[in-house]
């Protein structure tokens, strides 16, 4: 099809489609006046019954647990697909590149960086169940600091920190303890993925049970995860800048 | 039964992540034996399920989070019944199947091949057992994202990632309607338990704009993973670059889920409040059922490359599946559960035949190969019984399926829709035995005119094949697919199946804890003179199709040019542009959400 | 004013779909996918807003009688935030190895026809 053919039957069906789109939305409450019982039963209920502060961290790793189970295979999926696909055929070892960054300060302020990005990001995987946070985004932050030792350092640096015989094991272990969590609770009469170790005190951070061990189980996942494919990316970064060289 | 129902998604898994924590380190001989048992082990668990689940469903509520009577759903559940249970054996069977063949057919990074399939498979089963509507959506994503990764898996080559490509960004973006539809549904529902939103969707009465609209884009979400048409470009390119055991997952399975997927919806969510419509939204499914089966037929017998010549019979057959479910009848749903497990197992078998050829003869054209296939014995016999079983030949193979859809056609008085059926049939089957008869019978026309041109792919690294373990498992399902149709209890079981499958209001009862109510006993069907007269016109039509097909050469020139005049067009439209693709698509979405728009009122 | 984010969300979709299908570059067809997605995530969360409500973190502020917005589609919006990022991933891998056999990113240069 050539483009102007293509471009007109897509403008033409867009705007049937909007019109579809516009037509359901109308019948939605107007915005501001969500009414549904789902979410206020969720936010009245963590607190007697897990003792969790953060509903949405409980919704999360409690009540919809499985689809968490789920997300995060797709995420180790996802890292394990890339690693196949571009490890397998990259042209070039790149081993022997070196391309430091020249700024000292730059590297000082990303070493700083690095090291505050890292502390947060445990911080937050802690206090999944206490504070807006947990193990999704806990775990982004710690891949966000190994990259910022990428970005601002140098690639071996980074490499060194976090080789890919450190972080496939690490995405591995977070999805698997995640599943076998899972199983433990279904060896010991309960239901899979239940809620079985003591819910604390409230406040604390050892309060909500299993919500915290599933935070820290798919905080080490998703940090693996990302870690991964940064790495993956970054080294075909570097073969490309070893293609331009010669 | 409390721990068979998460062990059975839960173990493939596992089994996954083991592999890849420490498969790197083994040889691959332990990482093939696990995965053989990752896979082997849900198979019987799957079995045991189905054998328990008979009249009444059974929910499982994940994390303990079982509703108190009356109480509001707060977790997530798995509700299987018949179907859901059965579907979820089959495709944990078809991914044991493709695991033994692999096991002799694929070499490199075993590990990691053997860690998607198992994903892909435990994903499977999740997305047939589950009673929650995101959940349905993350394992979508977990299926498309694992068959994605297998689609790309002999990288080496330029055309898988094109076609990987386009399967990707398709099928994400019928994830996206999926979950418009469900963002809707959320709103004005407050739940995501299917039983629950269908609870209150029929209890709130309202079939307006937001009712039709989440119909329309979480059906054509669906269908897009299902192939029709005009969401359909994203299959043929897969299939033609995916690994031949891959294709036997996405042919049997995969595309079925869709289709599943949108009976499953309409039955629990939509059949209440909808229910008035049921005329317009069968005329509107059947009428998507049609056009997939004819074009998939048409586009079948236009193909060489032997793999897209079985995907557009997947196409077409895949039609088919949707008018089965389109007649919104249990017959129709009965017909067409029998008909996705004979398709799946002939399908897969073809395919199977189809890798052997690649690995041997270091080709998949159907041209190219003319005649070269003739000492493969065992891969001609699969080919030739597997086709049989898709002619649907009396009381083998897909038999009871087509007669079931037939039959449900005509109690509706649509008294031409089982001539279409069959013209799809006899379309995709003809192709499938003339590609079969140029290839291990040497025999035909060495030129067609009416055939496109095609790249050819090259074979999997792979040194000397042991053809003889390739052959068996192909032998296996090709009889498998053709023996289906000849047992006659699959077909009483069906039919209480699809009851059960369609009765919304039992199932949100059962899954909310109040009393279940009765299931009617299905009355048990007969085989009727018309059943057998239409499999003899696909048998014996698709055979005299075949012939007339390998000697098209014959034909005069001024025929031919005029029919590839007609044809062009069609075949344009396949260009392997995304861009054209997605074009389809959003024209699909707004043609059938039109069309919904004004007869549902 | 109260269906300008719902109209946000379809605009923002469309946008993403005329994106992919007037594309010439792989990778801007990966993003256009992103935008996509994100139309759904504004389509999420506007449903569970409420007006003036506050976070549903009780670390600090009663359970009872403060108006918060809804978890639900919060939690919702995360799993399909790591789905967008699984799915980039992986289109970003075959745009850069079909990058390097064809030398180029326009889709329309790659073969594979019907």
């Amino acid at each position: 099809m050539s483009r102007q053919l293509r471009t007109g039957l897509f403008l033409v069906s867009a705007l049937g489609l909007g019109a579809l789109l516009v037509w359901g939305l109308v019948g939605l409450h107007s915005f501001g006046n969500y009414p549904g019982p789902y979410g206020d039963l969720i936010s009245s209920l963590t607190k007697p019954q897990r003792h969790t502060a953060n509903a949405v961290t409980a919704v999360v790793f409690d009540y919809r647990g499985f689809d968490t189970l789920g997300e995060e295979l797709i995420l180790f999926v996802s890292a394990g697909a890339t690693a196949m696909l571009l490890r397998e055929t990259r042209e070039y070892d790149v081993s022997d590149i070196v391309d430091p960054v020249r700024s000292d300060a730059t590297r000082a302020f990303g070493a700083l960086a690095a090291i505050v990005l890292f502390v947060l990001g445990l911080n937050v995987v802690a206090h999944g169940a206490l504070t807006p946070g947990g193990g999704f985004q806990g775990g982004v932050v710690l891949a966000a600091a190994f990259l910022t030792v990428f970005l601002a350092v140098e690639y071996h640096a980074f490499h060194r920190l976090a080789p890919a015989w450190f972080s496939e094991p690490l995405e591995s272990v977070g999805v698997g303890s995640y599943l076998v969590y899972g199983l433990v609770a279904l060896a010991i009469g309960g239901s899979y993925l239940e809620n079985v170790l003591p819910y604390g005190t409230w406040g604390r951070l050892t309060s909500s049970g299993s919500i915290v061990l599933l935070s820290w189980a798919s905080g080490l996942a998703v940090c693996g995860g990302f870690l991964v494919i940064f790495g993956e990316f970054a080294q075909e970064n570097m073969a490309a800048r070893h293609r331009r060289s010669k | 039964m409390n721990v068979v129902v998460p062990l059975v998604v839960t173990l493939p898994l596992l089994a996954a992540i083991v592999i890849v924590l420490v498969g790197k380190f083994l040889p691959n001989r332990p990482s093939t034996v696990m995965a053989l048992l990752g896979a082997a082990t849900p198979v019987v668990l799957a079995a045991v399920l189905l054998s328990r689940v008979t009249s009444s469903l059974y929910t499982y509520w994940f994390g303990d989070w079982r509703p108190r009577s009356g109480s509001y759903p707060l977790g997530i559940a798995f509700a299987v019944d018949r179907i859901g249970a059965g579907l979820a054996l089959f495709a944990l069977a078809l991914l044991l199947a493709a695991l033994l063949y692999s096991w002799k057919y694929i070499e490199e990074s075993h590990y990691l091949y053997l860690a998607l399939m198992l994903c892909f498979g435990g994903a499977l089963a999740g997305f047939a057992l589950t009673g929650d509507l995101f959940n349905l959506f993350v394992f979508f994503e977990l299926m498309s994202v694992a068959a994605f990764a297998l689609t790309a898996y002999k990288i080496e080559e330029p055309s898988p990632l094109q076609g990987a490509f386009n399967f990707a960004v398709s099928n994400t973006i019928g994830a996206f309607l999926v979950v418009f539809g469900l963002a809707l549904l959320y709103g004005r529902t407050g739940s995501l338990n299917l039983a629950e939103i269908g609870k209150r969707l029929t209890e709130d009465g309202r079939h307006d704009g937001l009712v039709v609209t989440a119909f329309v884009l979480i059906t054509c979400g669906f269908l897009v993973k299902a192939a029709m048409v005009p969401f359909h470009f994203w299959l043929a390119d897969a299939h033609a670059t995916a690994p031949a055991p891959v294709c036997v997952l996405f042919s049997g399975v995969m595309v079925e889920m869709g289709i599943y997927a949108v009976a499953r919806v309409y039955w629990v969510v939509f059949d209440g409040v909808l229910g008035e419509f049921q005329h317009p939204i069968r005329d509107l499914l059947i009428g998507v059922g049609c056009v997939t089966a004819i074009i998939g037929a048409v586009m079948c017998g236009m193909q060489r490359h032997i793999k897209r010549l079985l995907a557009y019979s997947t196409i077409a057959h895949a039609g088919c599946f949707l008018i089965g479910i389109a007649l919104l009848t249990p017959d129709g749903l009965a017909g067409t559960s029998l008909y996705v497990l004979s398709h799946g197992l002939a399908k897969g078998a073809l395919f199977l035949a189809g890798g052997i050829l690649l690995a041997t003869k270091g080709g998949i054209d159907e041209l190219l190969l003319f005649g070269r296939g003739r000492d493969l014995h065992g891969a001609k016999v699969a080919w030739f019984v597997a086709a049989l079983a898709l002619a649907s030949p009396p009381f083998l193979g897909t038999f009871t399926g087509h007669a079931l859809i037939d039959d449900g056609a005509s109690a509706l008085g649509l008294w031409w829709l089982p001539a279409v059926v069959a013209a799809a049939t006899v379309g995709s089957t003809a192709a499938i035995l003339r590609a079969g008869a140029r290839v291990f019978l040497g025999i035909g026309d060495r030129e067609d005119p009416l055939l496109s041109e095609n790249p050819s792919e090259s074979p999997p690294p792979h040194e000397e094949p042991n053809i003889r373990w390739l052959q068996a498992v192909t032998l296996l399902l090709a009889f498998a697919g053709l023996a289906v149709g000849a047992w006659t209890g699959l077909a009483a079981n069906a039919q209480e199946a699809a009851h059960q499958f369609t009765d919304g209001l039992a199932y949100t009862n059962t899954v909310l804890d109040h009393a279940p109510t009765l299931a009617v006993p299905a009355e048990h069907w007969r085989t009727t003179a018309e059943s057998i007269v239409w499999s003899l016109v696909t048998l014996f039509g698709s055979a005299a199709l075949a012939v007339g097909s390998l000697y098209r050469d014959r034909l005069p020139r001024s025929v031919t040019d005029r029919i590839g005049g007609v044809l062009h067009p069609l075949r344009a439209a396949h260009s392997g542009q995304i861009g054209d693709y997605i074009a389809w698509l959003t024209f699909g979405v707004a043609v059938i959400g039109g069309l919904f728009a004004f007869t549902v009122r | 004013m109260s269906f300008v984010p719902y109209a946000l969300a379809v605009w923002i979709f469309l946008v993403g779909l005329y994106g992919i299908v007037t594309s010439r570059n792989l990778i801007h067809i990966t993003v256009c996918v992103t935008v996509c997605q994100s139309a759904t995530y504004v389509l999420l969360l506007a449903i569970g807003y409420r007006t003036k409500g506050t976070a549903p973190v009780f670390a600090d502020i009663p359970t009872e009688g403060r108006r918060v917005v809804d978890p639900i589609v919060q939690s919702l919006t995360l799993t399909d935030i790591v789905v967008s990022v699984a799915v980039a991933a992986l289109l970003l891998s075959f745009a850069l190895k079909a990058f390097e056999h064809h030398r180029s990113l326009d889709p329309a240069e790659m073969e594979l026809k019907g």
